[in-house]
């Protein structure tokens, strides 16, 4: 029994395996966030989302981080494409990767409304980053400094990706769990109709049985690719069904790069032998003395601590939202960081009333004066963020009119996954008094009557006549 | 995109038309010389044809005869929709109603009534408002139609 814990102790963490397909995770991770920032600063986004704006709703805990201007941002945006490129290429790669992880966090870090979960797991895998030896072959650096060249880590290093990645997808097949995805069908039959006019597959998009079978068959595979991959004999089918699916959310939905990254990270799964091949024609060779990269002695002391605390938090982040009562996908407590991905139709409309009580005078307040159409869009559904608006609002009507104390309360009503709208935000609550934190937050209504929990707003037709 | 333009709109009339001169956004400091059409005094005429039109498009009224054709109405009716325990398609259509008629009892000018009796302005505004989570949200929501002339900037996931 000791000697069996002690072997899978060692496959897993200390046993050599060869680098090749940490070389292929490097090369692609690092062209694809090259080309990722470069897209970002081509499109105009740049511009549209750090500069336009007037005012940056801040991450929790981040409210140090400010936009950089104009040129700040551009100079931000190329530091994080050269960085990448340099991580790509094997170039000075310790400090690329530091520096590319701290460009794009910051650039991530400015404005909550740009939050997406992919950003989130580019920080996460862009950390990783920063400690595995990536560049020890077919690199520049190993080119420059012949005795930083190595044909073998440890196994810990390849599994570290796979498990992140494997966590990922685990997470976000169990958030797909819930009434809604498996027994409405929602929000893939809101979205899947507006597809109709595509060849071949259009009429099929409109057939409700589609919506479902999609629903139920992207739960499955969500919560159950990591293993499909992890199994030899299945592995092909898997990365086949991996490479279908992603592809096809690129089709449908307007979600930028992420099939990229799934579909380029998902070859960790594969064997070495395959990515020497794959590399073998580009010129990679694997080297016929095996070098183990053995990490410094202070790195080894500290890898199970530091492992440990690591995966402990990416295990555990995610279901804070089990502390809160009510729905996650409705009040968004503990919603982020936590690969929800594609769960929610959400829209809603959000207007403030600013009062002064020396007067009694009320106003109404014009949300386009001071936000862009976009983070009006996201402030509507995300209660952190109408009252971080809240605030804002208080400071600038003090400003404005000189005014000495200010009430705000907020008229909110927003709809999910194609129901009719409710009240959101208790329009009683001064929101000048509250303070965001992660305790619970009473302010936000509850979605549902107590004991109506799957009523959908729409009632069947016959029911009704 | 029928939808779509109908809310923008119908936030014109809430806003611009009676919304900046009433003073509903600036804190009870009025404006009646931004009403549209100040020096004319056609403000409130043009207001109120526009809310006939908000209503004449969402009931497919016929322009010539003024029958209801088929219109935004009969989706929500098709699909049953309820809110709150209400038919929303008929919920909308009383709403329209309340919201002229709160308009008709504002006396042109109407920067005059702004200045004189600014209350029922401030009425009507409301009235106007009250419709707006009824067109914009809900029946976008059940009809499964996207509000885009908020643009859509970056990805998703």
């Amino acid at each position: 029994m000791q000697q069996s814990n002690h072997t899978t102790y060692r496959t897993i963490i200390t046993a050599p395996r060869p680098i090749a397909p940490l070389i292929t995770f490097r090369i692609l991770f690092g062209g694809l966030m090259m080309v990722g920032a470069a897209r970002f600063m081509l499109s105009g986004w740049v511009e549209r989302l750090y500069v336009e704006p007037r005012f940056f709703f801040k991450f929790y805990g981040f409210e140090w981080v400010e936009p950089l201007g104009h040129t700040g941002m551009y100079a931000l945006y190329s530091l994080i494409a050269i960085s990448a490129a340099m991580v790509m290429l094997g170039l000075f790669y310790r400090m690329a990767a530091v520096i590319f992880f701290l460009s794009f966090a910051y650039s991530e870090l400015i404005d909550l409304t740009n939050y997406l979960n992919h950003y989130y797991l580019v920080c996460l895998l862009a950390f990783l980053m920063i400690f595995l030896p990536a560049h020890r072959r077919f690199s520049l650096d190993a080119w420059r400094r012949p005795g930083l060249s190595a044909t073998h880590v440890p196994a810990w290093v390849i599994h570290l990706l796979m498990f992140q990645i494997g966590l990922v997808y685990c997470f976000a097949g169990f958030a797909k769990l819930n009434p809604d995805w498996l027994f409405r069908a929602m929000p893939l039959a809101v979205w899947l109709p507006a597809k109709a006019d595509w060849p071949l597959l259009g009429p099929l998009f409109e057939q409700p049985w589609v919506a479902f079978a999609f629903s139920w068959a992207g739960a499955v595979y969500d919560l159950t690719i990591p293993f499909w991959l992890l199994w030899r004999p299945s592995r092909p089918f898997a990365y086949l069904a991996v490479v279908v699916f992603h592809l096809l959310t690129k089709l449908l939905f307007n979600i930028g790069l992420f099939p990229f990254i799934m579909i380029f990270n998902t070859l960790i799964f594969f064997p070495a032998t395959f990515h020497e091949r794959l590399l073998g024609r580009i010129g990679y060779r694997a080297g016929s003395e095996p070098v183990l990269y053995t990490f410094p002695a202070a790195g080894r002391r500290l890898l199970r601590p530091a492992l440990i605390l690591y995966f402990g938090f990416q295990l555990l982040f995610p279901l804070r939202y089990l502390f809160y009562p009510g729905d996650v996908l409705w009040a968004e407590q503990g919603y982020r960081f936590s690969w929800r991905v594609m769960l929610v139709e959400k829209t809603g409309q959000a207007t403030f009333f600013v009062h002064d009580p020396t007067t009694g005078h009320s106003a109404e307040v014009e949300n386009r004066s001071y936000l862009t159409a976009y983070q009006e869009k996201q402030m509507a559904i995300q209660p952190d963020m109408i009252l971080q608006y809240a605030h804002f609002l208080e400071r600038e009507y003090r400003r404005e009119y000189g005014l000495d104390s200010v009430e705000i309360t907020v008229d909110c009503f927003v709809a999910l996954n194609g129901r009719t709208s409710r009240r959101f935000i208790d329009p009683g609550a001064d929101l000048t008094k509250l303070k965001d934190g992660f305790h619970h937050k009473p302010w936000i209504l509850p979605h549902f009557e107590e004991g109506a929990a799957l009523s959908t707003g729409l009632t069947p037709k016959n029911d009704a006549q | 995109m029928l939808i779509n333009n109908l809310n923008e709109h119908y936030e014109i009339i809430k806003r611009d038309k009676i919304g900046i001169p009433s003073g509903v956004t600036t804190l009870g400091i009025t404006f009646p010389e931004k009403v549209e059409a100040y020096y004319s005094g056609r403000s409130l005429a043009l207001a109120e044809a526009a809310l006939k039109a908000a209503e004449g498009l969402y009931l497919g009224r016929n322009s010539q005869s003024g029958a209801d054709g088929p219109g935004l109405d009969d989706y929500l009716q098709e699909v049953n929709a309820t809110k709150e325990g209400q038919n929303l398609s008929s919920l909308i259509k009383t709403q329209f109603q309340k919201a002229l008629d709160a308009l008709s009892l504002v006396q042109a000018p109407l920067s005059g009534a702004i200045e004189g009796n600014n209350e029922r302005v401030v009425n009507a505004y409301n009235e106007i408002t009250r419709q707006l989570v009824n067109i914009k949200t809900d029946m976008p929501s059940v009809l499964c139609v996207s509000i885009t002339y908020v643009d859509n900037a970056s990805d998703s996931d």
